[in-house]
């Protein structure tokens, strides 16, 4: 049976960046593309000033990334690995049988990765003190364990869609009080197969992202400088060219929005109030302005890296740019203005037919869905303000999640939306944030957690598509994560706990089991040898 | 001790013949009488002459003495709770230096209708004992050291259902991680995933081991399962303090659960049964789920509300008691009047027939007015229990005996206190006291029409009928040791009031008609039979 990798096993996950101590990172086993921004706005976002916005909303603040702050879950075809940097294990539970195992790994595991393999499960766990990684693959019962070099301080992975390279690298956006000097440029390439040696190669000035070219001869990454190109082929992996993305060099790297095409050969960046995007032909280096007439507030890539979608709020329009002709030919993209309505952001769902704009700037109950083909698109009405729409991967369904925060004022909340603009969306009243979202494989399913940790209120909702009923299940503990073990047939949520606390829900039936204590439950002594 | 020969005053014939009587003439007489009631016999171990002595009543207060012979040195003595046999561990002849000289065994006397008698014997002097309470197995393990070099983690399983033969009984050694076995729990017959089974909890000094009883006879048994109770991170002993079993829905066999506490950490722990992982030994597997309940738990049990089941565990320190939600490990704590120390489920006695429970709170602090407390379970608003009636009672309930039908509805509360006991009402929730004069030991009678209370090295005793708590004052010669209601042949009753005095003597009571004008002693029992 072919195993999914956790791309594929998570259709949309979301969390809000509270920094619930997840001992997970990334783990988008994907190139550059796929929709999913990659959280390039947070330490570098210039704070508002959109000094070229103009128009009715030239004083709105910038749209909230919420969608591209994952904290996925690592989770492979059958089970969820989690690390103990105090115990110095990986706990893995299967996600059929609730069996729990622990495996030693260096020294303080702590950032986790599910590798995409075809026949077993694989993650790879980064040890922050032995200044390693443990690559644990669980294959016919056994697990075994290979271990790699890397540079100190790493903290978060990149790993290839066909499960050979990882790379492990240092965002700098997860650390606080930085010297200019850290420029943290070492990145550790790791041929998870052994045939070549792991290899730590210096990249540009605090790399944003990581990714590989989906031919995987390719690494690639955003950093302030550029984008560095890494050669996989070679007899060693080495860095072979820079590719600037701006031919200002005073452009202000902070504000940049880099997005890369799953092929590699393509780069789009947005700026902050800027109201062009520069196509970067990354083979050539040749620099394309794209002029879109009107600050982009946001920008985002198909999965199939076939076409861009950037939204222009100031003019509530939607510009469609196709990809790669648009780097030949600048002025070969189509707009689509959604009259009447504001919209700042945009989701793409799987397959980049279908687009949901909003915005979250301001408070606004107006979600649109435009479809990429036709240029067609409706206005649904929901009763709360909008701070994140996830599309499901059938494009059938969202889940939107309300905001709460600031003058929006708005009780706790999400929505399960009908796309076909035929059905009324179901708000669904929260007693917590909404703190996370999983949705099923198969778009059947979604998995909405909440968490209020002043009032210690914490739960979890299961709710069904497309019928729309939903249940809901209070959580003993605050929960970091939820996704869903399509082969088990399971979501689960992960909850902050000493001892490790996971509660896996049913997706069939609803019913919840939780387990407690994961050195506990892996130290139950059955004789079997194991 | 005294030797026969010095205490035989009411057997002049021995002394004529005591140049050539038998060596057991002059064996010790161990006193206090070592004295055990069955249903319809009391039994006297005599170990000096290797025997087990019963004692029959027959009309008129009249007596019939058998003697069995039991193993050499005996180390542990128990009845079955229903009274319907007794058990006798001995050590044997240890080192043993001719074929003549014993083998350790467990004799079992079997008190109906008239006593008979079954040896099996062991290879290793085992002093602890437990008792299967549905009759079919006992467990002799070790206790406080029987020989020079003892195996504490050796277990002996006797299946009663069928008589002593080569695989009968079987010997197991536990795996040990240094702990060793405390108490031993003979569980009900749990639906598990793999059929009906019995299994028997071993509770060590710092682990638990789960042994499946229905494989335990196999050529080749699955190997026990070991829970153990720390993550290995520390030093930490936890030591199991009870268990709780319950075997869930009827009509599933995935969820029957164990339920411990510790004695000295705030979690409890439940393991669910579900189906074992493939390739394992054992066809079931324990999942293991910690909740902290924010105290250390005196008392748990597992409990039917209107939300269904909980592990209810009782909190002193919080004053509380806490229901854990299986499934979840979401707690809710419970204030209580008082702090409660124990409860026993009272459901079948005074439960509305509605599927919640009833819970009988006692042993609260002394000179607090506790007393006992009711605690009905099920849910009103607001509240995870429906009410908490508190029967304030000056003195600290330390032990709650249980009444045998038709009297089913009324337990015996005895106090702390030399001058009192109280009758409890389930159904009226009245409790009457009843004042003594010294610190009385109480005795039901097994066809629950009454009550003994006596003062044990005194000549004081009173019958109490329940009927209408009157009590009748009685009294002895020589002061009493032990009192045994028990059946006669003819369908009355006799109480046999035990004095360790001489060869052991008994005065015999017509139960029902008690009259100290009527008693009979009879003395030197143990020199019958000789």
């Amino acid at each position: 049976m072919r195993k999914r990798g956790l791309a594929a096993t998570l259709a949309a996950a979301w969390a809000l960046s509270w920094g619930c101590g997840a001992a997970s990172d990334n783990a988008g086993a994907n190139g550059f593309g796929g929709g999913a921004d990659g959280g390039t706005n947070a330490p570098f976002a210039d704070g508002g000033t959109l000094a070229d916005g103009g128009g009715a909303f030239a004083d709105a603040p910038p749209e909230r990334e919420t969608e591209g702050d994952y904290q996925s879950p690592v989770a492979t075809g059958r089970f969820v690995w989690v690390a103990n940097p105090t115990s110095g294990r990986v706990a893995y539970v299967d996600a059929t049988t609730l069996e729990v195992h622990t495996v030693e790994a260096g020294n303080g595991p702590t950032y986790l990765v599910a590798v995409p393999d075809p026949k077993d499960d694989v993650a790879l766990v980064m040890n922050v003190l032995s200044y390693d990684a443990t690559l644990l693959r669980a294959s016919g019962g056994q697990l075994s364990t290979t271990t790699f070099p890397i540079a100190r301080g790493s903290n978060a992975w990149a790993v290839s869609a066909d499960g050979r390279w990882a790379i492990a690298w240092t965002d700098s956006t997860k650390l606080a009080k930085l010297d200019p000097t850290q420029g943290f440029q070492d990145v550790s390439v790791i041929d998870l197969t052994g045939q070549k040696p792991a290899t730590i190669v210096a990249v540009g000035y605090r790399p944003v992202k990581l990714g590989f070219s989906s031919d995987g001869a390719r690494a690639l990454a955003v950093t302030q400088d550029g984008i560095s190109v890494i050669d996989l082929t070679q007899p060693s992996p080495i860095v072979i060219k820079n590719v600037a993305v701006s031919d200002n060099p005073l452009d202000d790297p902070g504000s940049r929005d880099v997005s890369v095409t799953p092929d590699g050969k393509y780069a789009l960046i947005r700026r902050d109030g800027k109201s062009d995007v520069t196509v970067v032909a990354i083979d050539t280096g040749a620099l394309t302005k794209v002029q879109l007439g009107s600050a982009v507030s946001d920008l985002d890539l198909s999965t199939a890296g076939d076409r861009a979608l950037a939204i222009l709020r100031d003019t509530s329009t939607a510009a469609i740019l196709p990809i790669p002709a648009i780097a030949s030919s600048p002025t070969a993209f189509t707009t689509v203005t959604i009259t009447g309505q504001l919209v700042g952001s945009a989701s793409l769902a799987k397959g980049g037919k279908i687009a949901l704009l909003y915005t979250n700037a301001i408070p606004s109950e107006r979600l649109t869905v435009l479809s990429l083909d036709t240029s067609q698109f409706h206005t649904i009405r929901l009763y709360a303000p909008i701070l994140a729409a996830l599309p499901a991967d059938d494009a059938q369904n969202a889940v939107v999640v309300h905001d709460t925060s600031g003058d929006a004022g708005a009780h706790p909340a999400f929505s399960l939306v009908p796309l076909s603009g035929n059905l009324p969306a179901k708000i669904v009243g929260t007693p917590a944030p909404p703190q996370a979202v999983a949705i099923s494989p198969s778009s059947d399913r979604v998995v909405v957690s909440v968490r209020d940790d002043v009032t210690k209120t914490y739960g979890v909702y299961l709710g069904k598509l497309p019928s729309l009923e939903v249940d809901q299940l209070t959580l003993a503990s605050p929960p970091i994560a939820v996704g869903v073990v399509a082969g088990a047939g399971r979501a689960y949520v992960a909850q902050s706990h000493a001892e490790g606390r996971i509660t896996f829900i049913d997706l069939s039936t609803g019913k919840a089991r939780t387990l407690t204590g994961f050195e506990l439950g892996s130290r139950v002594v059955d004789g079997s040898g194991k | 001790m005294r030797t026969r020969v010095a205490c035989t005053f009411g057997a002049a014939i021995a002394i004529a013949a005591c140049s050539s009587r038998p060596g057991k003439w002059d064996a010790k007489i161990d006193t206090p009488a070592k004295a055990y009631g069955l249903q319809s016999a009391v039994v006297l171990v005599d170990d000096p002459t290797h025997r087990l002595v019963t004692v029959l009543a027959r009309p008129d207060q009249q007596i019939h003495v058998t003697p069995f012979a039991v193993g050499h040195h005996v180390l542990r003595v128990a009845t079955s709770p229903d009274s319907a046999r007794l058990f006798a561990l001995a050590a044997g002849d240890v080192p043993r230096r001719s074929d003549a000289d014993e083998y350790p065994s467990l004799t079992i006397v079997d008190g109906t209708p008239e006593p008979t008698a079954a040896r099996y014997t062991m290879a290793e002097p085992l002093s602890n004992l437990a008792i299967d309470p549905l009759g079919r197995y006992a467990a002799a393990f070790a206790g406080d050291g029987a020989s020079f070099v003892e195996n504490p983690n050796e277990i002996v399983l006797f299946d009663l259902s069928r008589g002593p033969d080569a695989t009968n009984p079987t010997s197991r050694t536990i795996r040990s991680f240094g702990g060793k076995p405390v108490r031993l729990t003979f569980t009900p017959t749990l639906q598990l995933p793999a059929g009906p089974r019995r299994l028997l909890i071993v509770e060590t000094d710092q682990d638990v081991a789960i042994l499946d009883l229905d494989n335990a006879w196999k050529s080749a048994p699955p190997p026990e399962l070991t829970v153990r109770l720390t993550n290995g991170g520390d030093t930490r002993r936890i030591a199991p303090a009870q268990v709780v079993v319950d075997d869930g829905d009827p009509a599933k066999n995935d969820d029957a659960r164990i339920g411990l506490r510790t004695a000295n950490d705030t979690n409890v722990v439940t393991f669910q049964l579900a189906a074992a992982p493939p390739n394992s030994l054992n066809d079931f597997a324990p999942t293991v789920n910690l909740t902290d309940v924010g105290g250390i738990a005196s008392d748990i049990a597992f409990v039917r509300t209107d939300e269904g089941l909980r592990l209810a565990a009782l909190v002193p320190q919080l004053a509380s008691a806490v229901l854990v939600e299986p499934d979840t490990s979401v707690t809710a704590q419970v204030k209580l009047p008082s702090a409660y120390q124990r409860m026993s489920l009272v459901t079948d006695i005074v439960g509305d027939g509605g599927g919640t429970d009833v819970a009988l709170l006692w042993n609260g602090p002394s000179r607090a007015g506790s007393g006992v407390a009711f605690w009905t379970l099920g849910k009103t608003v607001g509240q995870p229990y429906r009410s908490v009636e508190v029967l304030p009672l000056v003195a600290t309930i330390a032990n709650v005996v249980d009444v045998p039908k038709p009297h089913g509805t009324l337990k015996l509360l005895q106090t702390d206190t030399n001058d009192a006991f109280y009758v409890l009402d389930l159904k009226s929730r009245t409790a009457a006291p009843l004042t003594t004069l010294g610190q009385p030991t109480l005795a039901t009678s097994p066809d629950g029409q009454r009550i003994w209370a006596f003062q044990r090295g005194t000549t004081n005793l009173a019958s109490l009928e329940l009927e209408n708590l009157h009590p009748i004052p009685l009294l002895t010669g020589p002061a009493i040791d032990s009192v045994f209601d028990i059946a006669r042949a003819d369908g009355g009753r006799s109480l046999v009031a035990i004095h360790s005095v001489g060869a052991i003597g008994a005065t015999v009571f017509d139960a029902k008609n008690p009259d100290t004008a009527t008693s009979r002693i009879h003395s030197s029992l143990l020199l019958q039979g000789l």
